[in-house]
């Protein structure tokens, strides 16, 4: 009996990255292409974005929906993007500026300011906000992941993880600011 | 700059999250809007046979591993019910047999008893061990009963850590058991639900326990401690035990 309820659960295991890896592995490589322009490194990045999926599979509920694929999407786009600073010698953030930020160092943004972001075009942050940092605030907000598990799927520190997460919110608040929205007051 | 109350926090807390749940959706939804423009751009590039065959290997390697390490894990956990459920069975056995004076009464006996079987096999191995069965004739230093009942002979004689072991028998094959060891040594004598009489044997101290047929005879000189035991009457143990002569 006992080995019967391990093999479902083997079974799910293996069902469930086998069926990630069928549904979207054309998305996965062609998004990895597209950014490297290199069918090794894509088929790298590829493998890389498997391993890491592959310790966090608890947290895909449902394989197929958008809110998976676009998952899928955004980790194979920042581990290309690693790849790509790596290979052009870029750092988007140097260890030397790494300063940890505790969990409760969050910016907030004003309420006037949020209220007024809601009557504006979403679009309009998009388009100005860095990919990388659109993409860990999805990671954080949207798919509540917790530091740890962004930084192992990004593989990026956790330290870099803050950071990120913190400059992202100093610029949307830049470009909130710049899109008309006054604020009196701060934190 | 005004201070905020934990209350106004809490709430521009939740508002920034909502805020930023929101972008993240949008995000999100970009994200699978750009994967389909790009399958639309690259749709002549197949996935390289490799990365296929590399993820089918993987996933077999890490469900081996998987399979591997949920069953250590479930060795341990049933381990630990195991030891779990056997340390609670072990203490409500005890909780029974201490508090059921039936059972507690049979556990002793059968302590008893095992005790007894290990002290036979241990004579055993220590007459394998060298332990010898001597001849009375070859003795020396030991006492011997000049008088013994019609018909009784000596059947077996040995000698066990200073003490000698003397069995008589007669044709029905009834024991007369006579023992004789050193001023040390100590003996217990059954003397439950038995008639016990102090006696003088030869100017000696003794005891004589008298039990249904069996009787008991236990005293001691200067030199030993005696010990005879047979189905036989108390005025022939007596006679018997006055009888004992130096060799």
């Amino acid at each position: 009996m006992i080995t019967f309820l391990m093999t479902i659960d083997d079974l799910k295991a293996r069902n469930k990255l086998e069926e990630l890896y069928k549904t979207y592995h054309k998305e996965m490589y062609i998004t990895a292409y597209s950014i490297l322009r290199d069918h090794h490194e894509a088929e790298d990045v590829v493998q890389n974005a498997i391993i890491r999926l592959s310790n966090n599979l608890k947290k895909i509920s449902k394989i197929k929906c958008k809110k998976t694929r676009s998952y899928l999407v955004i980790i194979v786009r920042n581990l290309s993007y690693n790849v790509y600073n790596k290979r052009k010698k870029l750092y988007l953030i140097e260890h030397s500026e790494v300063q940890r930020l505790p969990d409760t160092e969050e910016i907030l943004m004003e309420e006037q300011l949020i209220k007024a972001s809601f009557s504006l075009e979403m679009d309009q942050f998009l388009k100005q906000l860095h990919q990388p940092y659109l993409d860990i605030l999805t990671l954080r907000y949207y798919y509540e992941l917790e530091i740890k598990e962004i930084s192992n799927l990004l593989d990026i520190t956790d330290n870099n993880v803050y950071v990120r997460i913190h400059r992202a919110l100093t610029a949307l608040k830049e470009i909130l600011k710049k899109e008309g929205v006054n604020y009196e007051q701060t934190l | 700059m005004s201070k905020l109350s934990n209350e106004d926090k809490e709430h521009l807390k939740r508002m920034n999250d909502t805020f930023l749940y929101n972008l993240g959706y949008h995000n999100s939804k970009n994200a699978n809007d750009d994967v389909d423009a790009l399958l639309e751009e690259y749709k002549d590039i197949e996935v390289p046979e490799s990365l296929n065959n590399w993820f089918f290997g993987y996933n077999k390697e890490i469900v081996r591993k998987y399979r591997q390490k949920k069953h250590v894990s479930n060795l341990l956990k049933y381990s630990k019910r195991i030891a779990a459920m056997l340390i609670i069975f072990i203490i409500m056995s005890s909780v029974v047999i201490m508090s059921v004076d039936s059972f507690r009464i049979r556990f002793f006996n059968m302590v008893v008893e095992t005790s007894q079987k290990f002290t036979l096999v241990s004579q055993e191995e220590n007459t394998a061990n060298g332990l010898k069965y001597e001849l009375v004739s070859d003795w020396s230093d030991y006492y011997y009963p000049a008088y013994l009942p019609k018909d009784y002979t000596l059947a077996d004689a040995r000698i066990l850590n200073n003490t000698k072991y003397m069995t008589f028998k007669n044709l029905d094959d009834l024991e007369i058991r006579f023992t004789q060891g050193g001023l040390k040594s100590q003996s217990q004598i059954d003397s439950e639900n038995g008639e016990i009489i102090e006696l003088l044997i030869n100017g000696n101290e003794g005891i004589l326990v008298i039990k249904e047929d069996i009787s008991i005879l236990y005293w001691s000189n200067q030199e030993k401690v005696f010990y005879i035991q047979g189905a036989i009457d108390k005025t022939t143990i007596i006679r018997i035990a006055e009888s004992i002569e130096k060799k």
